[in-house]
């Protein structure tokens, strides 16, 4: 995967009123910041 | 003040002060020989030393060389880099966008490692001609205070300017460590779209109609909250220095940070996908 720039990673757990959600995380390298976000499915 | 390569080695490590003044509110700190001005922001140093003129608070430091060896941006700051490298531990140059200093096109690299003082730090080298004069001006700062410090750095390297006007450049910004457009209340306005920047100026971003921005603290890591109105769909967003090799080895530490400390009981459901 050498070049990529984008990372995306799934996870899966329980939110606070008990429901079964999942989470996208979406990573990019930008200099020297990257910005991570999450989305609820 | 002129420099030579051969005594960038010294000037790159914090100099000798000759005359070091705290200052309460930013303020210019003009050239003796009308050469140039740049901006001393609020409760930095200004040190004019054999060589350099250095600007600091606590551990980081900017520091403005005029050279007078021949060459390109691109060589003075090939130079730079390669000295930084030697002196650093684990130095990694993290990226070269395009930049300006003083209004004219300038060499930039930001590296990140270990300093000599062994403090992990991060630091950003500008080489650019300016009025036929090479200017090299080589910012750094612990990585632990990347947040405060980001600001600051961006102020000094846009604000350099040649000759003797107090304004500041004119020319397109240089690269930024933070955004410097005003801020925000912490509730974006819900209209059709709007900006939002965090109250640490670490991030901006566009939010879109019907959805709303907001600051917050998750374990003790400031994030944004974007919350669509009536849903229940978030986003939330962080932005700050990455130490990773490769976007591999960041996947890996965030999904570290996420599962274990962030939110526990959570698990990665599938491999992480790497794209461009």
């Amino acid at each position: 995967m050498n070049g990529a720039s984008m990372a995306e990673i799934s996870y899966t757990g329980t939110a606070g009123a008990g429901g079964q959600v999942t989470w996208f995380h979406v990573l990019t390298l930008k200099t020297v910041s990257f910005f991570r976000y999450w989305a609820a499915g | 003040m002129k420099m030579t390569t051969q005594n960038l080695l010294l000037t790159m490590l914090p100099v000798a002060i000759l005359t070091a003044t705290a200052l309460q509110a930013d303020s210019v700190y003009q050239d003796p020989q009308g050469r140039f001005t740049i901006m001393v922001p609020t409760n930095w140093r200004s040190s004019a030393g054999d060589g350099a003129l250095q600007l600091s608070r606590g551990d980081a430091y900017a520091t403005l060389l005029v050279v007078t060896e021949q060459g390109s941006p691109e060589e003075m700051l090939s130079q730079v880099i390669g000295q930084m490298s030697r002196q650093w531990k684990d130095a990694k140059q993290m990226g070269s966008p395009q930049a300006t200093l003083g209004g004219q096109p300038a060499a930039f690299t930001l590296i990140t490692g270990t300093n000599p003082r062994g403090v992990p730090s991060f630091g950003a080298v500008y080489a650019a001609n300016v009025g036929g004069q090479m200017y090299v001006l080589i910012e750094s700062g612990p990585m632990s205070q990347y947040r405060e410090l980001a600001q600051d750095m961006d102020k000094i390297a846009t604000s350099f300017a040649q000759g003797q006007s107090s304004r500041s450049s004119s020319g397109p910004a240089p690269v930024k460590f933070a955004s410097q457009s005003s801020p925000t209340p912490a509730y974006a306005p819900s209209g059709a779209g709007s900006n939002y920047e965090a109250p640490d100026h670490s991030v901006s971003f566009q939010v879109p109609s019907g959805w709303k921005a907001r600051t917050a603290d998750l374990s003790g890591t400031p994030i944004q909250v974007v919350e669509r109105e009536g849903g229940d769909e978030k986003i939330l967003v962080n932005s700050g220095p990455a130490t990773a090799n490769s976007i591999q080895e960041l996947a890996q530490q965030a999904a570290q940070l996420v599962t274990q400390q962030l939110f526990p009981g959570f698990r990665v459901a599938s491999s992480p996908r790497f794209s461009q």
